[in-house]
């Protein structure tokens, strides 16, 4: 049984991996959950972890960040050494970034959903996750134009 | 006329002010969803969040953030709205998906609280249809499983 990752926020975020879970055959896979908001997950696991969001929806500051980064590496080090995870999946926002990065350097595989609210423009974090993601997914078509290596999925 | 007002997780205060102080020669009766919104509707109901909105709510106009959970249900559900992006975010990502509703003629937008003025003026004799929406399904569910499943 594989054990799996899977890393989103409230909101959106949450609606395309409630979506996304609904497309997959998860029976044979232990899920855990890495989210920003508590009790989002409960759709399908019991197993959750809740991060700190790194960028604020209305303000941002410096002392913030890093104090909220510093909280997200040690959480995704425990997790790390409590679980042995064969794949990471996200729909975003940005607390996939770093746990994304350091699976990647794990050897571990990365799969990323670019937002379905994207059609012109690129989230931050799908900037970002596209160079770190092994497997990256655009669910709109116009997006590949501006990630020409992006696999278009259809939208959820 | 009965309108829900949601703006999803992310508080949207100046959409909720702009709404509750709104003058009409017409009847509004507006239900505010405001999140962890600071401003406190004074001359409407209001709640901050509901698990089952759409469940609660299924008969009633919408005027909306375009947080694109929210947009899309709509869509799909074939219930009518105004779409108002939040502005007052940080990242400024609901204009994209805005104009996409635009552009495709797939709802009203407003992009600013004079536009939607406007537009509520003349709600009552309004007969506006706008193009059903159509999408791709999602097909990459295999593909993905199949990268979970394989060690």
């Amino acid at each position: 049984m594989s054990e799996v990752l899977f890393i989103f926020g409230e909101g959106g975020h949450c609606a395309q991996m409630k979506r996304l879970a609904a497309e997959l055959s998860l029976e044979n896979t232990e899920i855990v959950a890495l989210v920003d908001k508590e009790n989002i997950s409960a759709f399908f696991t019991k197993k959750e972890y809740v991060t700190k969001s790194l960028r604020s929806k209305h303000n941002n500051t410096p002392l913030s960040y890093l104090s909220n980064f510093n909280f997200n590496l040690k959480l995704i080090s425990r997790l790390l050494m409590k679980h042995k995870f064969s794949t990471v999946v996200s729909t975003g926002p940005g607390i996939c970034l770093i746990p994304s990065l350091m699976f990647r350097l794990f050897g571990k595989k990365v799969v990323f959903i670019e937002t379905w609210s994207r059609f012109n423009t690129k989230s931050f974090t799908g900037k970002c996750m596209y160079y770190i993601a092994t497997h990256f997914y655009v669910q709109n078509k116009s997006l590949l134009m501006l990630y020409p290596k992006a696999i278009y999925s259809g939208r959820l | 006329m009965k309108i829900l007002v949601t703006v999803g997780t992310t508080s949207f205060d100046t959409l909720i002010q702009f709404l509750d102080e709104f003058k009409s020669s017409y009847q509004f009766e507006f239900i505010f969803q405001i999140a962890d919104g600071e401003y406190i509707p004074k001359n409407y109901e209001y709640f901050r969040f509901d698990e089952e909105l759409w469940g609660n709510y299924n008969d009633v106009f919408v005027i909306t953030h375009c947080g694109a959970g929210s947009l899309y249900y709509l869509l799909e559900n074939n219930i009518k709205f105004i779409g108002v992006p939040n502005l007052e975010r940080v990242d400024q990502h609901q204009t994209d998906i805005a104009e996409f509703l635009r552009s495709n003629d797939l709802s009203s937008v407003c992009l600013t609280f004079e536009e939607l003025g406007q537009e509520l003026s003349v709600k009552k004799n309004s007969s506006a249809t706008y193009r059903p929406y159509k999408k791709e399904s999602f097909f990459k569910g295999n593909e993905i499983s199949h990268l979970i499943n394989s060690i």
